[in-house]
């Protein structure tokens, strides 16, 4: 409808524009007329004033052929007037495809006699170029009223046409915006009638389009009452002062039932003349914003509860690492109090420490060494050889000492060692080692040794004299068994000399016989020879038994170490009118020890049984002793008495020393046994017999397991 | 000296066998019969009580000691002088066997001559200890044909009373007393009072209980 009224005005305007010119013509022709009115050629004249026209004029005849057009047509088309003019069905060939069926029917319709106005079309110029043309064509008739066709003119309006197409597109632009706005766009007269609205206003308002919501007012549109006043005095406002409100912030109560928050703008509408015409409001939804406002600060009050928890987190944490500052501090005080006091320790003690790198080809260096060193060797480390090992210091019988511990160390096992070295100044010092490998972690290979050495000479000093003194005891307490024995082994001596002496005074007085009795001085000579042996053999084993001197841990044969005791134990038995009966396990193997510590204990354990026995009846006074192999492969001697036992307030104290059951005992016998077992590793103890008495078991390991046959 | 193989035989009593055997080499070395023994045990096993000779014993011995075998010789009176070999030199032991009439006490070693002296003195001692038991078995064979009266008086003359006194205490006549002791001194065979107090002695005649 808009359209219609457009195109009336428009033609108005034409109209308007054409008498204005036609009066210009009609000026021009009178003048041209006047000034020439004797070659005045009307034809001429006219022709001419329509070639000179800018549009393209054309005269098509009553048979739709072309009979005339002006020159125009060749800047619009490229077309020279002399081909349109040989063209049958111009002006058809001049006309865009596309445009030719309508603009056919418009020429079939001009052919009939119509008029018509400003029909747009494209014109195909020659080189293929399209341009937009509108048309107008009235019928000639003659002044007889003949057809004589109809004349057209076709004017270039590529530039209307451009325009209107960039209104075109800027409006489409307008339109989507407004269309895709996420806001609602609405604009309303100076009654406040709404005038048109985007559909985002339209579904918040509850109408179904935007055409619909044309000529209502806010009364008549979702909104609750006093809401509906509220836009509305805002609009007068807007109406009244011509100034725009912006980012007013209101509810609105929508369609579907949903109060939306909106943040509203209203702007006047102005007409040509400036006066204000009506109000254009644009609404945005701020709800999910208002939302997020809202949850915005319930997490900025959260957020200000979490840091201040963290704050105080953050205090503690502080707190705790100022306390561990001030605990590091007072370790570090502490370490560095224990580093001084290790200094110290370094200094003044006697040990020295070091350590050695082992190359994978097994060459060793010194890394380092404490200084003690060159106390305790008198050498300094610099003096040594360039491989600078302690092998170099060592005293050449301990060498295999120490390389054996080296050996060790390289398979990756501990090692303490004990060894005498060569000072600078030629003093003998004897040293503790200890060393430990450390391993290279992936390779497993021993890279490292380190070790301590520290000088024991002090106490290797102590420890000879206190085995001087405990051989001394030993020597006291054999003594002491020996003091028990003396009257005894008297006898035992006697007997031989006695037998010695009588035979060879019988012998005298045999060979003073006549004749002298040969036989019977031949026998008592060869008993002479015999009781004289064992006369020697007492005495030898006596010596051997009272003799001082060290142990010397020997291989035994404990069948033949009994059969010495039994020997030196019989006149003890005699003495007690008691026997003894030996038995030994056969095939028994040896053990390790001293011979005479080894009789001294059996011996004292016999003569234990023995005077545990005194108050018994003359002959059932009997000892057992046995040797027998345990489960253990252990050797064991028992001696085993029929005497009245011990009471257990005893039998718990025996082997406690200066413990003695005897008027004139020491104390010290099973003290001393005891130790000499456990000295070859063996053990002393006693048990209860079933029936009477007390059995002591020495018990020693035996050599079969071990190195040397 | 070939008297004294006629006087006994030497018993050797020693655990010892060295000692044993050179003892009774030399005793055989001067002519003397000798038996070893290795115990006490052994000795009174074998040993046959009618032979007559001497003791050489061993004092400490395993079993039975020497000191034993003296007491239960004293105790079954048989006439066997004894000699103590000792090794050890116990004075205390040696007085003990001397009282007990030991002939002698040697500690070992000895010289041959002192064992041999002490051998031929126990045989001696052993001569008269066997004719003291003749005598006392004598003695005792003349005491058993007394009649109960005469041993009474028998007692009492021996306890040195005289006729009158006996005569008072028995409650019977003196010429009674008279008869009974001329009876009794012709039985017992003695000859005067000194004999007769002898013969009470070998018989082990005692004083009268009841005075």
């Amino acid at each position: 409808m808009s359209d219609a009224r457009k195109t009336k005005a428009e033609l108005a305007a034409e109209l308007q524009r054409l008498r204005a010119r036609l009066a210009v013509l009609e000026s021009r022709s009178v003048a041209v007329h006047g000034a020439a009115d004797a070659r005045f050629n009307p034809s001429e004249h006219f022709r001419a004033v329509a070639d000179y026209t800018y549009d393209l004029e054309s005269w098509i005849g009553p048979d739709g052929r072309l009979l005339w057009v002006n020159p125009a047509v060749e800047r619009l088309t490229g077309y020279s007037v002399t081909e349109c003019l040989a063209m049958a069905d111009y002006p058809l060939p001049l006309i865009h495809p596309a445009d030719q069926p309508r603009m056919a029917r418009v020429l079939a319709e001009a052919r009939a006699g119509s008029s018509g106005n400003d029909v747009p079309f494209r014109l195909l110029a020659r080189d293929g170029r399209a341009r937009w043309v509108a048309v107008s064509w009235q019928p000639l008739q003659a002044a007889n009223g003949r057809h004589l066709g109809y004349r057209s003119s076709i004017r270039d309006i590529t530039d209307r046409k451009e325009a209107e197409e960039a209104l075109q597109a800027q409006r489409t632009l307008l339109d989507g915006i407004i269309a895709h706005i996420p806001c609602g766009v609405y604009w309303k007269d100076r009654e406040l009638r709404y005038s048109g609205c985007n559909a985002e206003f339209a579904r918040a308002a509850g109408v179904s389009t935007p055409a619909e919501i044309v000529g209502k007012t806010d009364h008549e549109l979702a909104w609750e009452p006093e809401q509906t006043a509220w836009f509305r005095r805002c609009d007068e406002r807007v109406l009244t002062t011509g100034v725009a409100l912006l980012n007013i912030e209101e509810s609105e109560r929508q369609a579907d039932g949903r109060v939306a928050q909106l943040l509203t703008s209203k702007v006047p509408l102005r007409a040509a003349d400036g006066q204000v015409c009506g109000v254009l409001g644009v609404d945005t939804d701020i709800s999910a914003l208002k939302a997020a406002q809202v949850e915005l600060c319930r997490a900025h009050d959260e957020l200000e509860l979490r840091v201040q928890a963290r704050t105080a987190e953050l205090a503690t944490a502080n707190d705790q690492l100022r306390r561990e500052i001030a605990e590091r501090v007072r370790v570090e005080e502490a370490l560095r109090i224990s580093e001084e006091r290790y200094r110290h320790v370094a200094e003044l003690t006697s040990d020295f420490a070091y350590a050695f790198r082992i190359s994978p080809d097994g060459s060793s260096e010194a890394e380092w060494i404490t200084d003690a060193f060159a106390r305790v060797t008198a050498r300094s480390w610099a003096e040594l050889r360039p491989a600078r090992t302690l092998l170099d210091l060592v005293h050449a019988d301990d060498r295999s000492i120490v390389l054996r511990s080296v050996q060790l160390l390289l398979a990756g096992k501990c090692s303490a060692a004990e060894f005498r070295i060569v000072r600078g100044d030629g003093e003998l010092r004897w040293l503790h080692n200890q060393a430990r490998p450390e391993w290279d972690e992936i390779t497993r290979r021993v890279v490292r040794i380190v070790g301590a050495a520290q000088d024991i000479t002090h106490a290797k000093r102590a420890e000879e004299e206190a085995r001087q003194h405990q051989a001394a005891l030993m020597h006291m307490a054999r003594l002491s068994t020996m003091g028990g024995l003396t009257a005894q082994l008297a006898h035992e001596l006697n007997q031989p000399l006695c037998t010695i002496v009588g035979n060879a005074q019988t012998a005298q007085r045999l060979l003073k016989a006549d004749p002298p009795d040969i036989v019977e001085t031949r026998a008592a000579l060869n008993d002479i020879v015999t009781h004289g042996n064992r006369a020697a053999d007492i005495i030898r084993r006596l010596r051997d038994f009272l003799r001082l001197q060290r142990p010397q841990p020997v291989v035994l044969n404990i069948e033949r170490v009994l059969a010495d005791i039994a020997a030196l134990a019989e006149a003890d038995a005699r003495q007690h009118d008691a026997s003894i009966d030996f038995g030994v396990a056969a095939q028994l193997p040896t053990v390790r020890g001293d011979p005479i510590q080894f009789q001294q204990v059996i011996l004292n354990l016999i003569r234990n049984g023995l005077e545990a026995m005194t108050a018994l009846p003359a002959g059932t006074r009997a000892l057992t002793v046995r040797a027998r192999l345990d489960y253990a492969s252990r050797v064991v001697i028992s001696v085993s008495d029929a005497g009245p036992g011990l009471p257990d307030a005893v039998a718990a104290r025996i082997f406690e020393p200066f413990f003695t059951t005897k008027p004139s005992g020491l104390g010290m016998g099973l003290v001393i046994s005891r130790s000499i077992a456990e000295a070859y590793g063996g053990s002393l103890w006693m048990t209860k017999n079933a029936e009477r008495g007390v059995t002591f078991h020495l018990a020693l390991p035996s050599t079969t397991a071990e190195e040397e046959p | 000296m070939t008297a004294g193989a006629q006087r006994g035989v030497i018993f050797v009593v020693d655990d010892d066998a060295g000692v044993r055997q050179m003892i009774s080499r030399m005793v055989r070395s001067v002519g003397l019969r000798v038996e070893t023994y290795a115990s006490v045990q052994e000795f009174l096993d074998l040993y046959d009580h009618r032979q007559t000779g001497c003791l050489v014993l061993d004092v400490r011995m395993p079993g039975q000691s020497g000191l034993d075998l003296q007491e239960r010789l004293a105790a079954s009176e048989v006439p066997l002088p004894i000699i103590f070999i000792t090794g050890h030199g116990d004075i205390a032991m040696g007085v003990r066997a001397m009282k007990r009439g030991a002939v002698d006490f040697i500690e070992k070693p000895f010289q041959d001559q002192v064992l041999l002296d002490a051998i031929h003195a126990a045989l001696t001692r052993a001569t008269e200890m066997h004719d003291a038991a003749q005598a006392r078995d004598d003695a005792r064979q003349r005491l058993a044909t007394l009649t109960p009266r005469e041993r009474e008086v028998f007692a009492l003359v021996v306890d040195g009373l005289a006729n009158k006194q006996i005569a008072a205490r028995l409650g019977t006549a003196e010429q009674t007393i008279k008869m009974h002791r001329g009876r009794l001194m012709r039985k017992m065979d003695a000859d005067s009072l000194p004999a007769l107090v002898r013969l009470a002695q070998l018989a082990g005649v005692s004083a009268n209980p009841r005075r």
